[in-house]
């Protein structure tokens, strides 16, 4: 059950309904700066494409193919390249090296010059290789002259008319004396990395190996492990002759040989494209034309807004700048490898789809027209957020299961849609909505601009067609029930449209099967069965379990040396270390436990390593000699590994004279110079090839930090978004809503196509409360209890869910008044059937003002009101102008001074009567505090709040009752001062007196002597009065007073006051309104503002601070006030007589004047929404049902309202006489309403309101 | 003269679904090709030759499903999930394209695979633009024979000589998930065709 002042619009409380308040404020924003808002996210979105320049043009992709060996067929059919020979064949001798073990006094180019010179040793091993009858040189590739000079270094450093063999040497001519008199070797290769070559680097292209894993990108004095390649570029394949050099090599350099002769055996094959074939477009170009056509029918829907051609246009931008900024983002970060963009990117678009775009426009298009641009924009963001973010979520949480296949095509695609859909998120709410509300505001503008244009309600029913993501009425006529029995049931209700049973009552057979079936979720439990097989189908064969498997066994001790067993590995480590070193010719170093190490990093870590170069890095190679490689293809035979260990001392003898000089300050030049070097002291522990077998593909596994922080990203709105899901599954699962839950279900599957939000007003039928004697004068309610007063000054309890008696308060003697029967007389006309007259109030206040000591000093003001008041009542109850009864009621108002007795009702009728009788009725007043016993004064006041009931009385005291029990717990009567008004606040009980002070008293619960903390008890006590508990509560609590403070907040008498979290607002006679903090009674503000007193007053209970308050005066005026800095948000002129009562809700304000209307302002700007004729309706109360259903009453019935439509919905009758009895007080209890009827009361339960939001699809 | 009227608009429905059925076919056929051209070059005569063949019988088929998915909506008072316009049907092309697309140009370890995630994605199509009970029972029954028809025509006449017996034990794992969509995006289409001519406003009322 929904509480009764929930705002529909924004969803249910909780999760949804913050997210949808938070819509709210970000739309304000939105539409408050549109311009500057959508051009930042243009530039956001231009700034983030800026990689897209960098792409290949689609059909220029290299593609790949692998084959275990050269004349093997693939595993997938060949392509119609690979019948052709390459142009040329690559292979790489791949070395990593590293000076171990490291010593600490060593300086920073001992870690890279002795590991290079090695370069110059293996360059010749290469070149001068023979094989039988077969040479290296006899195969190579002969280069001529390169032909590009712009790098200087081609021109004079590469090779010409020779073998094309690329090394690290290439950078000192091939020549070791160069490379030995090079007195900054650094500055050398880092030069070269700067120096652009086509699509590579020249670093790139004589190291062979991305900068990143050439260990010079990061400089600092430590071991470092290079890592270099030799590049032979050959004419032919001589399978042969290769193995025998790769033989040769490993036994040159026999560490980690086993390993390194068993990397890879893999040949690449890489083609580049030369034209974009026909045939190729031909299916990318089908695919465009259905997404121009889907483009175009989704545009076409773009109806309500003002220039369909700018709104086309502007999600067209949305969706484009959406592809452009994921794709840019992507290729970024590197992440475009295989999948041709240009097949994807219509998928995206579809997959992405136009579908928020439109469900935003529309959303905007249904709110109220009359509304301020801003407030369309916010409240239509606002409606559609919470699905808006749901439906991201969901697609997030389902795209990120999508990458934890492992599978790379998929992986791909998932990642370039998880972009996408974030960014296409980011765009929509950036730029679509800024550029929706100028929209909207144009629209506005020109409505304004056409004076007769001004809608009538009818006509915007006819626009919105009812129920167009609105609420949807269904009305029916009203049966009055037989009020004799109100237990009788409900006495009609009006089923839904789509009522389950009514349906079914004539469904053929074969429908009833049919939706049994669909009742019983066949296809959605088969669904995710599906999907939960796929997964682990993909999981299994992707090599995951067996991963896992092989993880969670112990390794094997007698592992095959090719495996990586890092345990194995030091121990066979160090005897190939030995070995090594033999070879070498030179000393075994002290071998240590940090050398073990340093040999396991000296493995191969990627086998592909050249693989991460730029795609086109053999295309640009050979560019150098004017070789095209372009519509053929580049076969890369499987590398030979090489691992060097180089000896401390070798290094020292390596060293440059000048070398310690670089150590020291070059660096640090080199660093200023190119500005592109990163001088860090990251510890490069190289783990373990991170990457899984090398497959054709490799599936996408986070391996930096970055990479994984961006994982960590991806993944959060997943596992809230699952999290979230688990717990409104448990909520559905939960016993206590599972029936609610379970009844939805038949609803929903036969609304699937209904978009509409329903809801269903059905009859009401009130429930009597009878047992006062007289007219019910005050009523409170606590939630559970309801208490009511009488003019006899009885008070009653009652239960308010049943409307059982609970509890009857005489206060003092129970006997009726002598004059009982003369008030009877009176009351007919004065309580039964005497229409409040508009501004009563202000009358009565006006009475009363003149009425107390220190004003009633000027008797010229007299005449005034009593002639104001007996003009007035003629017009409201022509009956009643004979003078008996005028002058009868100044005898009512006299006659309590006369009186002894302590009956206090006709005393109480000061209050009504005053405005006729005022002056005497003040005179009284002295009198009466003289002789009438103090303690049972009339009450004026009541307020019910945790089953307390404090009273205030006309001789000032205060009373506090249990209410449950009728036990009088506390009086205060200190204070002589009638009292205007209570209110009971947690401990706390305000109390405004007739003089415009404010009392706060400060209540202790007292447990034999021992306080206890009041705010625990109150909330442990039970709510229900039980026997026992009663007795127990009886028995050990004692309240005492425990504070007073008191705040001289007016000078005057104080019409209104509200108490609202910790602030005390209280509006008087004297134009002003103030703020009062509760806990001490210091003032806050003062609020200056209306030229008449003030009469009605609301404060937003919305939130636990009060923010804004709004208040209405004498003189029509409403006026909002901002409770935190005192500031008066806008005033307006509401109403032609004075403002008699406020509500409000999230967006709205009910105002209720003297002149007959009720007007709905929109709460944030105060324009008016709509203004309502309340033609004898002679209650000032407005009570807010549901966010746009209010209550009014009228004579002997209640009158629901729309508050959107502004039209009746639903008469309420309270009675089956005459319908003489006005309502004079109306309170909201839970859904119910209770009022007053005469000398009875009527809950009226409006349960329909709270159930039956049909769920939106 | 109503019932003329009817039928009218009976043939014309008929004639948009039997063209639509041919050109889908023959154009899905011929974005198949042409992915695959990189490997082989396209062969014109025999896309001609297969179009002539099969292109007509996609056509009845695809009369048959876009005429029995109106009546069997009208008969069992169910509603596709998504809403009734043009823009919906067009989505559901597109992805009834990209399903085809991710069949032939996504490489899968194993035939088990390639299956699973045909049928995830064409459950997930008809997920999200139909579920109604009735259009999957009609997409699945058009799904099995037309796996038979195809089937039968792969073993018997033409693609006997233009494709491989590798390719006839593929066609069992992604035929019968393709013509599962098929049907889902005819049956679409054909929804669309019976809904009254005034699109979305009508449908408010």
């Amino acid at each position: 059950m929904l509480p009764p002042g929930e705002d529909v619009t924004g969803g249910a409380t909780g999760l949804p309904g913050r997210v949808a308040q938070m819509y709210y404020t970000y739309g304000l924003f939105a539409a408050s700066h549109p311009k500057l808002l959508s051009s930042a996210v243009l530039t956001v979105a231009i700034i983030c494409s800026i990689p897209v320049v960098n792409m290949h043009l689609p059909s220029n992709t290299p593609q790949e193919l692998r084959t275990t060996g050269p004349a093997e067929e693939p595993s997938q059919p060949a392509p119609v390249w690979f019948r052709e020979k390459p142009v040329v064949y690559i292979q790489q001798v791949l070395v990593r090296a590293a000076v171990t073990p490291w010593q600490s006094d060593m300086i920073l180019t001992d870690a890279y010059r002795a590991p290079l010179s090695r370069v110059f040793a293996l360059t010749e091993t290469i070149a001068n290789f023979q094989h039988g009858n077969g040479s290296v040189q006899d195969l190579c590739f002969r280069a001529e002259e390169p032909v590009f000079r712009s790098p200087a270094l081609l021109d004079t450093h590469f090779p010409r008319y020779t073998c094309l063999l690329l090394s690290p040497a290439v950078l000192w001519g091939s020549d070791r004396a160069a490379f030995q008199q090079d007195s900054n070797i650094i500055e050398t290769v880092v030069r070269q990395q700067k120096e652009r070559f086509y699509k590579t680097t020249v670093s790139n292209l004589v190291f062979g190996v991305p900068a990143k894993e050439t260990a010079f990108t990061r400089i600092y004095k430590r071991q470092r492990f290079l890592t270099y390649a030799v590049t032979v570029v050959l004419r032919k394949n001589d399978p042969e002759l290769l193995a025998g050099l790769r033989h040769r090599l490993l036994e040159l350099y026999p560490l980690h040989a086993a390993e390194n002769g068993n990397l890879s055996s893999e040949h690449v094959h890489i083609f580049y494209p030369a034209r974009t074939g026909v045939y190729e477009l031909l299916p990318v170009a089908l695919i465009y034309i259905i997404l121009f056509i889907y483009i175009y029918f989704s545009v076409r829907k773009m109806e309500s807004v003002k220039s369909k051609l700018a709104m086309s246009v502007s999600a067209l931008v949305t969706v484009f700048a959406t592809l452009m900024m994921s794709s840019g983002i992507l290729i970024h970060h590197g992440l475009q490898q295989t999948l041709n963009s240009r097949e994807v990117f219509p998928y995206l678009i579809v997959v992405v789809g136009f579908e928020n775009v439109m469900v935003i426009t529309e959303s905007v298009s249904n709110t109220a027209r009359d509304l301020n641009p801003r407030i369309r924009i916010a409240q239509g963001l606002s409606r559609q957020g919470w699905n808006i973010t749901k439906n991201l979520f969901l697609e997030i949480t389902i795209l990120t299961i999508g990458i934890l296949t492992f599978i790379p095509l998929i992986q791909e695609f998932c990642m370039l849609a998880v972009v996408g859909m974030c960014c296409d998120f980011f765009l929509q709410l950036g730029f679509f909505a800024a550029t929706l509300s100028i929209d909207t505001s144009l629209q506005t503008a020109l409505e304004d601009e056409e004076p007769a244009g001004e809608p009538s309600y009818a006509d915007l029913r006819l626009r919105f067609p009812i129920g167009a993501r609105g609420v949807q009425i269904q009305r029916s006529q009203s049966h009055p029930g037989t009020l004799s029995e109100p237990l009788g049931g409900p006495a009609s209700v009006v089923k839904s449209l789509y009522s389950m049973d009514g349906l079914l009552g004539r469904l053929p057979r074969r429908l009833t099967l049919f939706y049994l079936w669909a009742r019983s979720r066949f296809f959605q439990r088969l669904f995710s069965v599906f999907l939960v097989a796929w997964m682990g189908l993909l999981a299994y064969n992707g090599g995951l379990v067996h991963q896992l498997l092989a993880a969670v066994a112990p390794p094997p001790p007698a592992a095959d040396q090719a495996a990586p067993a890092p345990a194995a590995a030091p121990a066979a480590a160090a005897g190939k270390l030995a070995a090594a070193l033999l070879t070498a010719g030179e000393p075994p170093p002290p071998s240590s436990a940090a050398t073990d190490d340093d040999l396991t990093l000296l493995r191969h870590r990627d086998p592909a390593v050249w693989h991460r170069l730029h795609d086109f890095h053999w295309m640009s190679l050979m560019r150098v000699y004017n070789v095209t490689t372009r519509g053929g293809y580049v076969t890369v035979l499987p590398p030979v590994y090489v691992s060097l260990a180089v000896s401390p001392q070798e290094a020292l003898q390596a060293r440059h004279p000048r070398d310690a000089e670089v150590s020291d300050r070059v660096v640090d030049r080199i660093a200023l110079t190119l500005g592109q070097l990163e001088i860090a002291d990251i510890d490069e522990t190289g783990q373990p090839s991170q990457y899984p077998s090398p497959s054709s593909d490799y599936a996408y596994v986070p391996s930096s930090p970055f990479e994984v922080f961006l994982v960590v990203l991806l993944a959060l709105p997943s596992i809230a978004f699952i999290i979230y899901l688990l717990v409104v599954l448990y909520r559905c699962v939960c016993s206590r809503n599972y029936a609610e839950w379970r009844s939805s279900w038949g609803a929903d599957g036969q609304c699937a196509g209904d978009y509409h939000q329903q809801q269903v007003v059905l009859e009401a039928l009130p429930l009597r409360l009878s047992g006062h004697s007289q007219q019910v004068e005050c009523l409170q309610t606590d939630g559970q209890l309801l208490v009511s007063c009488c003019l006899a000054g009885q008070v009653r309890v009652w239960d308010a869910v049943t409307g059982d008696c609970v509890r009857v308060i005489n206060r003092g003697t129970a006997t009726p008044s002598p004059r009982a029967s003369r008030e009877d007389v009176h009351s007919d006309y004065g309580s039964g059937g005497s229409p409040p007259s508009r501004g009563e109030r202000h009358l009565e206040q006006m009475a009363k003002r003149l009425s107390t000591p220190q004003l009633a000093q000027s008797d010229h003001q007299l005449t005034p009101t009593v002639d104001l008041t007996f003009s007035s009542r003629p017009a409201a109850a022509p009956a009643a102008a004979d003078a008996p009864y005028d002058f009868s009621r100044f005898l009512a108002a006299r006659e309590p001074s006369e009186d002894p007795g302590p009956a206090p009702a006709p005393r109480r009728t000061h209050r009504r009567v005053w405005s006729a009788g005022s002056a005497v009725a003040g005179a009284a007043r002295d009198e009466d505090r003289a002789g009438a016993p103090p303690e049972r004064g009339a009450i004026w006041c009541m307020d019910c709040s945790d089953g307390l009931l404090a009273v205030g009385c006309s001789d000032g005291s205060v009373e506090v009752w249990d209410a449950a029990t009728g036990a009088l717990k506390l009086v205060h009567s200190e204070v002589a001062v009638p009292v205007t008004h209570v209110r009971l606040v947690g401990a706390r009980l305000v109390v405004a007196r007739f003089n415009g002070t404010v009392h706060i008293l400060t209540m202790q619960a007292v447990q034999q002597g021992v306080p206890i903390d009041w705010g625990y008890y109150s909330c442990s006590r039970p709510r229900l009065p039980t026997g026992g508990d009663e007795l127990r509560w009886e028995a050990v609590t004692q309240l005492r007073w425990a504070g007073l403070s008191t705040a001289r907040a007016h000078q005057q008498l104080i019409t209104v006051l509200e108490c609202c979290g910790g602030r005390i607002v209280t509006g008087s006679l004297d134009h002003m309104l103030r703020v009062t903090r509760l806990e001490d009674g210091s003032p806050v503000h003062t609020l200056h503002g209306h030229y008449g007193t003030v009469t009605a007053l609301f404060v937003d209970r919305c939130r636990s601070e009060p923010a804004t308050a709004g208040s209405g005066s004498a003189e029509g005026t409403l006026s909002v006030w901002d409770l935190t800095s005192g500031l008066c948000l806008y005033s307006v002129p509401a109403h032609d007589g004075a403002v008699t009562s406020l509500n409000c809700n999230a967006s709205y304000i009910l105002s209720t004047g003297g002149d007959e209307r009720l007007c709905v302002w929109e709460r944030f700007q105060g324009h008016l929404i709509s203004k309502i004729a309340l033609s004898h309706a002679y209650c000032s109360q407005v009570i807010l049902l549901t966010s746009n259903l209010f209550v009014t009453s009228r004579q002997g019935s209640l009158m629901v309202w729309d508050l959107e439509l502004g039209e009746p919905v639903r008469l309420v009758r309270l009675g089956d006489r005459d319908s003489s009895v006005f309502v004079r007080q109306m309170t909201p209890v839970g859904d119910a309403i209770v009022c007053d009827y005469g000398s009875e009361l009527r809950i009226v339960r409006f349960p329909p309101v709270s159930a039956h939001q049909k769920k939106e699809h | 003269m109503s019932r003329l009227k009817a039928a009218m608009s009976d043939l014309w429905r008929g004639s948009v679904l039997f063209s639509w059925g041919c050109v889908a076919t023959a154009v899905l056929r011929l974005m198949r090709a042409s992915w695959h051209a990189r490997e082989e070059p396209l062969d014109w005569a025999a896309l001609l030759r297969w179009s002539l063949l099969v292109a007509p019988l996609a056509g009845v088929a695809a009369i048959i499903v876009g005429l029995a998915y109106p009546l069997f909506d009208r008969w069992l008072n169910s509603q596709p999930a998504s809403g009734r316009d043009w823009a919906s049907v067009t989505r559901c092309l597109a992805l009834f394209v990209g399903i085809n697309h991710a069949n032939s140009r996504f490489h899968f370890a194993t035939d088990a695979e390639l299956a699973w995630t045909l049928a995830l994605l064409s459950l997930a199509l008809w997920w999200t633009f139909d579920r109604t009970t009735c259009g999957f029972v009609i997409a699945s029954l058009a799904a099995a024979v037309a796996h038979v028809v195809a089937y039968y025509l792969v073993l018997r006449l033409v693609f006997s000589h233009s494709e491989s017996s590798l390719e006839l034990t593929r066609l069992k794992a992604w035929f019968p998930f393709v013509a599962f969509s098929a049907g889902i995006t005819i049956g679409s289409v054909g929804r669309q065709l019976a809904a009254p001519r005034s699109g979305p406003k009508l449908h408010c009322d």
